[in-house]
């Protein structure tokens, strides 16, 4: 186990070299500059913006601005946003912990509710139960992010008044409470369509496993139906619902875009949006870096607990 | 219509000598509040008198101040990015910035023709502060001017500012206006300024004029290091400008606050604070200005105009825009041939039914132009511009057959084998530009002509239509300062890459008209040959333009003196108030 974590760990390096090189070439193969909306400008002649990208650095040669970038984030420098100059290293982490702040609660909430019913409706299928969170599972997976999100604002906050339409915090800061407050409406908003297919899937795998000889045998022992259900079922089902949270893990980084949009939450997904939208090469380069290196990180903590869940694989 | 916006209008209308009746037939007759307010642009110049301080007119007339204190919320769906006019490049900054700093002469919000700030009047031949020949300029500066960390404002200021401006490897946008046209800039005393130019410009006192930085603060810094420097990214130590509002805190992503500066030179600002929010959904905009966690909405999407107008608490402001919205012919041969003949372009404007456009793309908060000068604009020409092309598909149709366009079997036309097809690209985002080319294909499909309309990404896009001009038509709107030179778009030297000559238009006769208009300094003069120019589009129609959109904003009622316009929004800044909580 210790051999296989050590392997896996040295092999991220040259992944994650690999995924610069090619973000690097995509982003600067895209046509537009930083300095495109200059073009608009009724005041800003060409030898102006010519001024302007050269400062930027624009006019060296792609190989040598990629190894002064990768020499640069050796020594922990991820330089300056080629429009608005602020250091990319501060922005990204004054961002992160917005973004998991959003996608872990929502992660966490959704795991505490869909396991559950997922398990319930596996226990107690075909009852009425398992046909109402149906129906909200089919409502959650088809309704639309924006407007489930935009819905909610128009309720709780504009005809209710009793949530904040928007933002992180109140202006000027706030306590716990307000935070919280702030929170309520973004995060149950991503946590709905995640828990609409969470539960699916946990209650179709349980009911898969429930139908195994080993289920059969534990009861045939005389086990108390809860510990048939949980100990031998639900740590079964599990496996499989762990590859998918695995999968899951690139979105808690990337945060949730449209949430963020509508909710106007400072978050790594529309910072890294509105980069890319910008030609903000080196806010690109930084904010891509960080979510590819949290993900493979996160994979291989994904990997590492298979191997706790899973004893056969232990082994190996 | 409610109550408020025929108020303001209504205000307008009287002002300009015409009786409420005429008003009130001109609404029963179906006429929007939009398009009255544009139609007034004309007929409000001459009643102001530039060189005073602001009154009476449609954006210049205040409430008396009712209640000091409180926090006035504007959203905007964008941040700004750089706090220092010096290297400012986007309009969210200058829009911020303008809160700030101050500039010798500033733009009168109803005419957009200089009015002193810093200075204590605008220099003129008639008082001596231009020289004869229009090449030098003398400011005298007021004496009562404090920056927000208290020490005073002088000449030696002034002359930092523009010789910062003046260095090459300050590497920044806005030093255009300034690099070519400025030569040299003195202080003759603490508090006069002489000005050198290059050659004669009409445009020096308009374009050239930005905020003023302190000497004190940025004497010691590179000129290189300014634009990632504290001071331009936000701090209260270094980001010290003259203006009623200071710069207090940025919190990125989410908002800025700006507290007031009680020792302001005009008189303390009646708000404590001012506060810029990020909302980024204009749906979500709309909202906030219900519950008022915003109080001025900016521009506030046409789809909620009637519910804001209606809402208890909530107004719109409809304003004069220096916007138009044009389509756009590709002129370089060697991208195409399609539009070489002046005939074929007149003919793509005669098969547009504008009036009708307006009302679909606008709901009528728009107006109808024939100018790619804004109507707002002093030097618009309005009904002297010849010709002007009314909805007339029969004529659109007559003169594509006399250029030689014919039918073929399938309904498109074409000329020695070339079908006339051709492409219309737009950037994605705006309802309005993809609403245009949906309906210029089919008014142009009525007369034979086939059109794929496309969108793209703004960046893409932007590059497409400077850098590769690789397209046949593109639509799109632009956005004009208050001067009325158009020298980025029309002049043969800038339909090189990066240069701003969008359709590659090179006519001798309207290069000159445009270097003479910059040049000279009679502006009846300079109308003229503004007119002139006019002309000559109107007849050439390298694009064609389509309409003057008001611009919309949306307020809440407890907001008073903030008088949304064009030319300078945030002229009386220290006037703002609000009703007590």
């Amino acid at each position: 186990m210790g051999s296989y974590a050590i392997q896996r760990c040295l092999q991220t390096i040259p992944l994650l070299i690999g995924i610069s090189i090619l973000v690097f070439l995509l982003i600067n193969a895209v046509p537009g500059s930083p300095v495109g909306e200059y073009a608009l400008n009724p005041n800003v002649r060409p030898e102006d913006i010519a001024r302007v990208e050269e400062a930027l650095g624009l006019n060296e040669p792609l190989h040598r601005r990629y190894f002064v970038w990768l020499g640069n984030v050796a020594r922990g420098d991820l330089g300056e946003s080629m429009v608005n100059h602020t250091n990319v290293r501060s922005r990204l982490l004054e961002r992160l912990p917005n973004t998991l702040r959003l996608t872990v609660s929502a992660f966490l909430l959704s795991l505490a509710i869909s396991v559950p019913i997922g398990v319930l409706c596996a226990i107690k299928r075909n009852r009425w139960i398992d046909h109402v969170a149906t129906l909200l599972a089919v409502i959650g997976s088809s309704v639309p992010t924006f407007w489930l999100g935009l819905a909610l604002i128009l309720l709780f906050a504009v005809r209710l008044r009793w949530l904040p339409s928007g933002g992180i915090a109140p202006i000027g800061g706030g306590g716990a409470t307000d935070e919280l407050k702030h929170m309520i409406l973004p995060v149950f908003t991503l946590a709905f369509v995640q828990v609409a297919t969470w539960s699916r899937y946990v209650r179709s795998q349980m009911i898969e496993v429930l139908s195994h000889d080993y289920i059969r045998t534990a009861r045939a022992k005389g086990l108390r139906e809860r510990l048939v259900v949980l100990r031998h079922g639900l740590r079964n089902a599990a496996l499989p619902f762990v590859t998918l949270l695995g999968l899951a893990i690139p979105d808690l980084f990337s945060g949730a875009l449209i949430i963020e949009t509508i909710f106007t939450w400072p978050g790594l997904g529309r910072l890294t949006y509105e980069a890319a939208v910008g030609r903000d090469y080196t806010m690109v380069m930084g904010a891509v870096m960080l979510g590819a290196t949290l993900v493979v990180i996160g994979n291989l903590i994904a990997d590492l607990c298979y191997g706790l869940l899973d004893p056969r694989i232990r082994r190996r | 219509m409610s109550h408020d916006s025929f108020e303001t209008v209504a205000r307008r209308w009287q002002a300009a000598g015409l009786s409420r009746r005429a008003l009130v037939k001109l609404l029963a007759a179906g006429m929007s509040a939009g398009s009255i307010s544009v139609l007034l642009g004309d007929q409000t110049t001459s009643a102001q008198d530039s060189s005073a301080f602001p009154s009476g007119g449609p954006y210049s007339t205040l409430e008396e101040i009712g209640s000091t204190g409180g926090r006035l919320i504007e959203a905007y769906w964008t941040e700004p990015k750089l706090l220092n006019p010096l290297v400012q490049a986007d309009a969210i900054s200058r829009r911020v910035n303008l809160l700030l700093f101050n500039k010798l002469v500033q733009p009168h919000p109803d005419t957009g023709l200089p009015y002193p700030e810093l200075a204590t009047e605008v220099p003129s031949f008639a008082n001596g502060g231009i020289s004869e020949d229009g090449l030098t300029y003398r400011f005298h500066l007021r004496d009562d001017v404090i920056w927000h960390d208290g020490e005073p404002f002088t000449a030696a200021d002034v002359v930092f500012t523009y010789q910062t401006l003046l260095n090459p490897d300050l590497a920044s946008g806005p030093q255009g206006e300034v690099l070519g046209r400025v030569e040299s800039v003195v202080a003759e005393d603490d508090y006069t300024v002489l000005f050198t130019l290059t050659s004669v410009a009409a445009t020096f006192l308009i374009n050239s004029m930005l905020g003023i930085v302190p000497e004190h603060i940025w004497k010691d810094v590179p000129a290189g290091d300014i634009i990632a420097h504290a001071g331009t990214l936000g701090d209260p130590a270094a980001t010290i400008g003259t203006g009623p509002f200071r710069f207090g805190e940025w919190v990125r992503g989410a908002y800025l606050t700006f507290p007031s500066f009680p020792d302001f030179f005009l008189g303390a600002p009646a708000l404590d604070e001012y506060v810029f929010k990020l909302v980024q959904d204009t749906t979500v905009m709309a909202s906030q200005l219900q519950t008022g966690e915003a109080d001025w909405v900016v521009p506030l999407s046409s789809e909620f105009v009637e519910s804001t107008q209606n809402g208890e608490n909530t107004r719109v402001a409809i304003y004069d825009q220096l916007l138009v919205h044009f389509y756009m012919t590709q002129l370089r041969e060697a991208e195409t041939t399609l539009f070489q003949d002046k005939r074929v372009r007149q003919a793509l404007a005669y098969a547009l039914d504008r009036e009708a456009i307006e009302q679909v793309v606008w709901q009528g908060f728009s107006q109808v132009t024939h100018s790619s000068i804004p109507i707002a604009s002093w030097a618009y020409g309005g009904g002297a511009i010849t010709p002007q092309y009314a909805y007339d598909p029969g004529r659109a149709e007559a003169l594509l057959d006399e250029a030689g366009w014919i039918r073929g079997s399938d309904g498109v036309r074409e000329k020695d084998g070339l079908r006339f097809s051709f492409t219309n690209w737009t950037y994605a985002g705006s309802k309005q530009t993809a609403d245009y080319i949906t309906i210029l294909q089919q008014q142009w499909g009525a007369i034979g002509i086939e059109v794929t309309p496309r969108t793209e990404d703004a960046a893409v896009w932007l590059d497409r239509i400077n850098n590769t001009h690789d397209f046949e038509v593109v639509t799109t709107s632009y956005g004009f300062g208050g001067d009325p030179d158009q020298t980025n778009l029309w002049h043969s030297e800038r339909s090189t890459p990066a240069g701003g000559n969008i359709t590659g238009y090179a006519n001798p006769e309207v290069d000159a008209l445009l270097e003479a208009a910059v040049a000279e300094l009679d502006p009846a003069v300079r109308k003229e040959i503004y007119l002139q120019f006019q002309n000559i589009l109107a007849e050439e129609l390298p694009a064609f333009p389509l309409s003057n959109p008001a611009g919309l904003d949306g307020l809440t009622k407890r907001v008073h003196n903030v008088i949304p316009n064009s030319f300078n929004p945030r002229w009386n800044a220290h006037t703002w108030w609000v009703d007590p909580e």
